[in-house]
């Protein structure tokens, strides 16, 4: 158990690393602080597994496992499970979800019509916030290159769609899920 | 012991996504996320029953903590279900596969699958689950959905970040007039 409560400590970490990179980071790529909050965590977690006393000054002995490498794995597995669900519940979901943020432009007296909304994210502009972030993104990331006619699918975007098709068809998903 | 409690737990998960599957394709269920509640609920008592079948001699902690990492497991695996499903990216590129020579213009890629038909897709999978209602030719949160955008603001607050399409970041003034 105690790389367990050792991985609730450093999750606690983790949690307050985050909030203080993301609070001085300056960029648009969020996902970094996090993966350098789960870095620093992990490394809280190793140094204070094989820094501290096996029972950690007050594990009773039915507590602690006779193996310590089973014990450590079990920690860094309950972190990185946990980072994960904190990761898409904060970032995907909170800071980047698209139907969270159109919620909170929903959060008005009487509502928003659909029109205002496409305005609230810029469908007159010859290119809306929506698309723009994302073809950007796909051009870097070389899933897409622009050309004279337009935008073409690239080997690794092509992967991507497919791989994205395949588990669609097969978990029987079409459109928007809940 | 950890090891056979997490061999189990992908196990039980492996056989919950075949049933979710199933189902999908049986029922054409149009919410997934009861189902997959409904599937974890069913998952733990057989979780316990199996573990005290490999392993008789353990404690009660051991079990606590197989049963923990079960729920984290799932819960992963549900996530991953969504990131499947949800992503606008994804949904983007399958448009491109679908496009004669792999390749769109913008004004065919905003007819196929633009901002109109995504916000609209949206503000309907809202409305369907409770969290939004719709009065006319407006869209409304129902009180659930008001604590969860109070809530993802406060998140937001905290983090002290801004939402990347109310940033200056194509060279746009900030939509900060549309602020609440």
């Amino acid at each position: 158990m105690k790389g367990f409560l050792l991985a609730v400590a450093s999750m606690g970490v983790l949690v307050v690393l985050s909030m203080v990179l993301l609070r001085v980071y300056r960029g648009r790529k969020y996902y970094r602080m996090f993966l350098l909050a789960f870095a620093g965590a992990l490394g809280f977690y190793s140094f204070c597994f094989y820094r501290s006393s096996p029972d950690l000054g007050f594990l009773p002995s039915e507590w602690m496992l006779g193996n310590a490498q089973s014990d450590f794995w079990n920690g860094v597995l309950v972190l990185s499970l946990t980072f994960h669900l904190y990761w898409n519940t904060t970032y995907a979901v909170a800071l980047t979800g698209f139907s969270s943020n159109l919620m909170i432009h929903l959060a008005q007296p009487h509502g928003r019509s659909l029109d205002e909304l496409l305005e609230i994210y810029g469908a007159k502009l010859p290119l809306d916030g929506v698309l723009a972030w994302r073809i950007d993104n796909l051009i870097k990331g070389r899933c897409l290159v622009q050309g004279a006619m337009g935008f073409q699918l690239l080997p690794k975007g092509r992967v991507v769609a497919r791989i994205g098709r395949f588990l669609k068809m097969l978990y029987g998903v079409k459109g928007e899920v809940s | 012991m950890i090891e056979k409690g997490v061999i189990l737990s992908l196990v039980l998960i492996s056989a919950c996504a075949f049933i979710q599957i199933l189902t999908a394709h049986i029922l054409k269920l149009r919410r997934t996320f009861p189902l997959l509640m409904s599937l974890l609920f069913m998952s733990l008592p057989i979780y316990v029953f199996l573990f005290l079948q490999i392993a008789p001699a353990v404690d009660r902690l051991a079990l606590c903590n197989g049963l923990f990492l079960h729920l984290l497991i799932f819960f992963n695996y549900v996530q991953c279900f969504y990131y499947i499903t949800q992503p606008v990216t994804i949904r983007m590129l399958e448009e491109f596969l679908k496009a004669p020579g792999e390749r769109l213009t913008l004004e065919e890629l905003k007819t196929s699958y633009g901002l109109s038909h995504m916000i609209q897709a949206r503000l309907e999978t809202l409305a369907q689950n409770g969290y939004a209602r719709r009065q006319g030719d407006r869209y409304a949160l129902a009180p659930r959905g008001k604590f969860f955008a109070e809530a993802f603001q406060g998140v937001r607050k905290l983090f002290g970040v801004t939402y990347y399409l109310d940033q200056n970041v194509f060279g746009e003034e900030a939509k900060t007039h549309h602020a609440e």
